[in-house]
């Protein structure tokens, strides 16, 4: 896996780059029309966040200040990246030429394809600026160039690169998402996000994010997602990418294909798994081959043709929005079969994606903290992948594969207890992953709630997934424990389940 | 010059000092040369590294050497050297018993006895005393005594559950823990098993364990410790739980929370049980009972100077009713866990087929990833580890055959980068393990060995073009044998 990080500068680094040059703009070869002054449409962002603790659900981390990239497009939208902007509680916004710091405000933001739409509250932001138009994918070895507001200095920076991959890559703002994504070497930084990459006065990319192992690469959104982004906020709304809703497997070896009856002129990737709700349940079947999507013929290493070259099929996929129409040529049982179906997003019943914009759901019962399990429960860890409960790994990694608990809408996990004197000698438990409270199954948060309501025999009993050992509350504690507990620990609230 | 001197002067001086000590210990610990060779889980088809390590021995009655069990491990060559003496003596292993930690070896040629004498043994029970002296030869020639005074006793476990009366002793050894014998008042009071450099422990097995030993191996069968394979969880004196369970007033015990079948006492005991006796020893609710060496956890009711065979009562709490139970102490079964917890020297099993190496998952195997092994396995292995008594006792499965690496050629194209799948299926017949495997791939009179993994990834093979494959697939790779199954 590719190890990402964002060029998203913390505001210390304003103090260390106080003489960023703007270089001296090269004259073009001779062209018909003036040059566009595309710095008059490159902005500088300036976020300050907060942030949940999952930890302990209820309380946030303090604020964080970070400067990025953006760019002015038509209608006065200014085009960022989403990580440039998530989390704000509050956004300036600020051009070269103006002394003057705007406030704004985020239109639309797309977490899975790292995208955001800003716009300034006060109108006199936009004297003086150009609206930069979107262009195509530029060609391989062609020059592109990067203008922001690397390592926060306060003057525009623009760098020159070669356009050196065109690939999909994972997005790690979201993380577990591969979209399409250019590769150059220009030399960009940290506060170089959000900021427009051109090539011929036209925006060819949004510079987001750089490769953590080697040098002077540097990757850019491409035009087809961003062009993806604004027409599904064109109804008002942000819906996401689509899924194809299954899991393929390549077709690389012969004598699979043999066995599946494909014929040398076929070629395609095998369905290994049907994702339950993924929009694909009534149409695709575990071990039918996806011989074309939408006509386009998918190799048997699971690519299409793309430009001079190829690339993974799961780009028809991106280029599609939710809700429209899919039609798959399938190899079932050794015999053509053509299906369509509307596209659907992502269901997810332990998520996979870094969370935005979003507090975490719990609910706090005689001082036991019961949350649901996720990648930000999971990131709590240090070196999380390493280091978190084996159990909340495997379930978190093989919950889809292995049809972990299909019951169960979400997982729900007692985080930890707090301490308080009707629960001390629960007070080590921590981690678990609930299965039945009172003898209620848990299959949700709220299921939790209920299940409270529910005691036998003046005790509560909680039961996890692993051990026949049960957590036993009195009943008649509870109720005083609760206040105590908010008090002491000085929670507003004992839950919070939407 | 000068140092050499001085050195062979302390020496000397030390030896006219505790004449008596070193005369009577010297004959009666001897030195023992192991060489080893590490199992290679990764390329079963070969063996690892080759090292040679010495440990310690202590003569006892009837021409046997005792040491400990782990000293030996994966032992290629034993060699036995006494008084100093530069002549190596072969030995042969009469007791390897990885459960209670403790070894027998006895040197072909019985003439090595000649001029050394058996330690007494201390009696069970009653250590002699807590100041205890601590003996090996050091580069052969030196003969070392150490104090070590005893700090702690408690039940300490071996796979599977196999509870060993530990003593501590503080100690100023540096090198050690390797079979050393600990006398008490000249008496053999333990036999060291490790040693931690930073607290400067030395982990002792107490003599109880020999005496079991030597009683259970008498009528010429070895039946080894009693298997008791119960999960317990501690009450803590939480009074809700104890109220919830119906425990009367000064009932104190421990709750059983896993049962796996084969288990001594499987038959009887229950989940939700509240074991509060044993042999009417009672128990509090850490599970520890009163002993002469003071609090032990209960397992040293059921396997310190316990044999197979024998019978034990409980009293337990069930459904809020006391009641009492009975059962016979089981051996330890040969195969009891999905994943083998000791390998017994034995080399990993595999069978390899078109290039994918099949293995059966071990705790080698999972070791194998290094001391981390518990963060950088694969999470699913990694549960299975952890679920190791419910998986094992719920009749899933009986061992866990795996894809350990694919070894790439052209009838695996496609599947190369495979690793540490889980086997489910041959040609719809679920795999119960290795032997099983090859059986169903070689009597398959199908042209394609499908195979479905955990996880609904499935591999498709053409069954002859990957027999074919195999001769050359092993001079690539220069591998000697497509396969190792042991009892095949």
């Amino acid at each position: 896996m590719k190890t990402t990080i964002s060029f998203f500068a913390a505001v210390l680094s304003l103090l260390l780059a106080a003489q960023v040059l703007s270089a001296p703009r090269e004259k073009k070869a001779q062209k018909a029309r003036q040059p566009l002054d595309v710095s008059r449409g490159t902005i500088k962002i300036i976020k300050t966040s907060v942030t949940p603790d999952y930890n302990l659900p209820w309380i946030m981390k303090d604020p964080q200040t970070s400067v990025g990239s953006g760019a002015v497009i038509k209608g006065g939208y200014i085009l960022t990246n989403a990580h440039v902007v998530s989390d704000a509680t509050y956004i300036q916004v600020k051009k070269e030429s103006d002394p003057e710091m705007y406030e704004a405000r985020i239109v639309y933001i797309g977490h899975d394809c790292d995208l955001a739409l800003l716009k300034a509250r006060d109108e006199r932001f936009y004297r003086n600026t150009v609206e930069l138009e979107l262009g195509g994918i530029p060609e391989l070895q062609s020059r592109v160039t990067t203008f922001g507001y690397p390592m926060g200095g306060s003057r525009i920076s623009i760098t020159e690169g070669i356009t050196s991959r065109i690939e999909i890559g994972e997005y790690s703002h979201s993380g577990s998402v591969s979209f399409l994504m250019i590769q150059t070497d220009a030399a960009i930084n940290p506060g170089n996000s959000g900021g427009p990459v051109m090539q011929n006065d036209r925006i060819v990319g949004v510079a987001f994010q750089a490769s953590a192992n080697s040098d002077n690469i540097g990757y850019m959104i491409p035009a087809p997602v961003i062009e993806h982004f604004l027409g599904d906020v064109r109804d008002g709304r942000y819906d996401g990418f689509p899924t194809l809703g299954v899991f393929t497997e390549t077709l690389d070896n012969i004598s699979y294909r043999r066995f599946l009856g494909m014929t040398d002129g076929q070629s395609g990737v095998l369905v290994s798994i049907v994702i339950p709700g993924g929009g694909a349940e009534s149409s695709l079947q575990p071990g039918d081959v996806i011989l074309s999507i939408d006509s386009v013929p998918v190799g048997n290493d699971g690519t299409i043709a793309f430009m001079q070259g190829r690339i993974f099929y799961s780009y028809i996929i991106d280029c599609k929005q939710i809700g429209q129409e899919v039609a798959i040529n399938v190899l079932r049982k050794k015999k053509p079969v053509r299906v369509t179906y509307r596209l659907k997003s992502y269901p997810s019943r332990i998520s996979w994606f870094n969370e935005f914009e979003t507090l975490p759901r719990y609910c706090i019962f005689g001082g036991l903290v019961f949350q649901t399990l996720s990648k930000e429960y999971l990131m709590t860890w240090d070196k999380w992948w390493q280091t978190a409960d084996r159990r909340l790994l495997y379930y978190y990694s093989y919950y889809m594969s292995d049809n972990l608990f299909p019951e169960r809408k979400e997982f729900v996990v007692l985080n930890r207890v707090l301490p308080d004197e009707s629960n001390t000698y629960l007070s080590d438990v921590h981690d678990r992953v609930i299965d039945t409270i009172n003898g209620m199954k848990i299959r949700s948060l709220a299921d939790v709630v209920e299940a409270f309501k529910k005691p036998a025999g003046g005790f509560h009993v909680i039961h996890f997934d692993g051990s026949s050992f049960p957590l036993v509350l009195r009943v008649s504690a509870i109720g005083e424990a609760n206040a105590r507990i908010k008090d002491k620990y000085n929670i507003p609230s004992l839950m919070r389940l939407n | 010059m000068r140092a050499i001197f001085r050195i062979m002067f302390l020496l000397l001086l030390s030896a006219l000092l505790s004449p008596g000590a070193y005369a009577s210990m010297e004959d009666r610990v001897v030195n023992i040369i192991v060489t080893a060779q590490k199992q290679d889980y990764s390329s079963p088809w070969q063996r690892g590294d080759i090292a040679r390590s010495t440990a310690t021995g202590c003569v006892i009655a009837g021409n046997r050497i005792l040491t400990s069990s782990y000293s030996l491990t994966d032992h290629v060559v034993i060699e036995v050297m006494k008084n100093g003496e530069s002549k190596k003596f072969p030995a042969m292993v009469v007791i390897k018993d990885y459960h209670s930690g403790l070894a027998l070896i006895k040197p072909e040629d019985e003439s090595f006895f000649n001029g050394l004498k058996p330690a007494a043994l201390a009696p069970a029970w009653k250590m002699p005393g807590r100041e205890g002296k601590v003996y090996k030869w050091d580069s052969m020639s030196s003969f070392k005594e150490y104090n070590a005074g005893l700090t702690k006793s408690s039940i300490r476990f071996y796979e599977p559950n196999s509870g060993v009366l530990m003593h501590q002793f503080s100690t100023s050894m540096n090198d050690g823990g390797n079979g050393e014998p600990v006398f008490i008042d000249g008496m053999l009071a333990g036999v060291t098993t490790g040693l931690s450099n930073e607290t400067k422990t030395l982990y002792a097995i107490g003599i109880e364990a020999v005496h079991r030993m030597l009683k259970d191996m008498a009528d010429g069968s070895y039946d080894g410790i009693p298997f008791f394979w119960v999960d317990t969880a501690d009450l803590q004196s939480d009074p809700t739980l104890r109220e919830y369970y119906g425990m009367g007033e000064g009932d104190t015990g421990v709750l059983v929370t896993d049962v796996p079948s084969g288990s001594s006492g499987s038959e009887v005991l229950k989940k939700n049980d509240i074991i509060l006796s044993v042999d009417r020893v009672s128990m509090d609710d850490s599970g520890m009972y009163e002993s002469p060496y003071g609090k032990l956890y209960y397992y040293g009711l059921l396997q310190i100077n316990r044999y197979v065979g024998e019978t034990v009562s409980m009293r337990i709490v069930r459904d809020r009713k006391k009641m009492d139970v009975r059962f016979r102490l089981k051996p330890i079964p040969r195969s009891y866990s999905i994943i083998p917890l000791i390998s017994f020297d034995s080399p990993p099993a595999y069978y390899i087929f078109g290039g994918i190496v099949f293995q059966e998952l071990t705790m080698g195997y999972l070791e194998a990833h290094g001391s981390e092994w518990k963060q950088k396995a694969d999470k699913r292995l990694l549960y299975y580890y952890d679920n190791l008594k419910a998986i094992s006792s719920s009749g899933e499965m009986d061992s866990v055959v795996i894809v350990n690496r694919v070894l790439p050629d052209t009838v695996n194209q496609g599947y190369q980068y495979y690793k540490d799948l889980v086997l489910l299926r041959v040609n719809g017949v679920r795999v119960r393990d290795l032997p099983h495997f090859k059986k169903l791939v070689e009597g398959s009179a199908e042209r394609f060995v499908v195979l479905d993994f955990v996880g609904e990834t499935t591999i498709v093979l053409d069954r002859k073009l990957a027999m074919e494959r195999a001769q050359e697939l092993k001079q690539t790779y220069n591998i000697n044998s497509t396969e190792y199954i042991p009892g095949d």
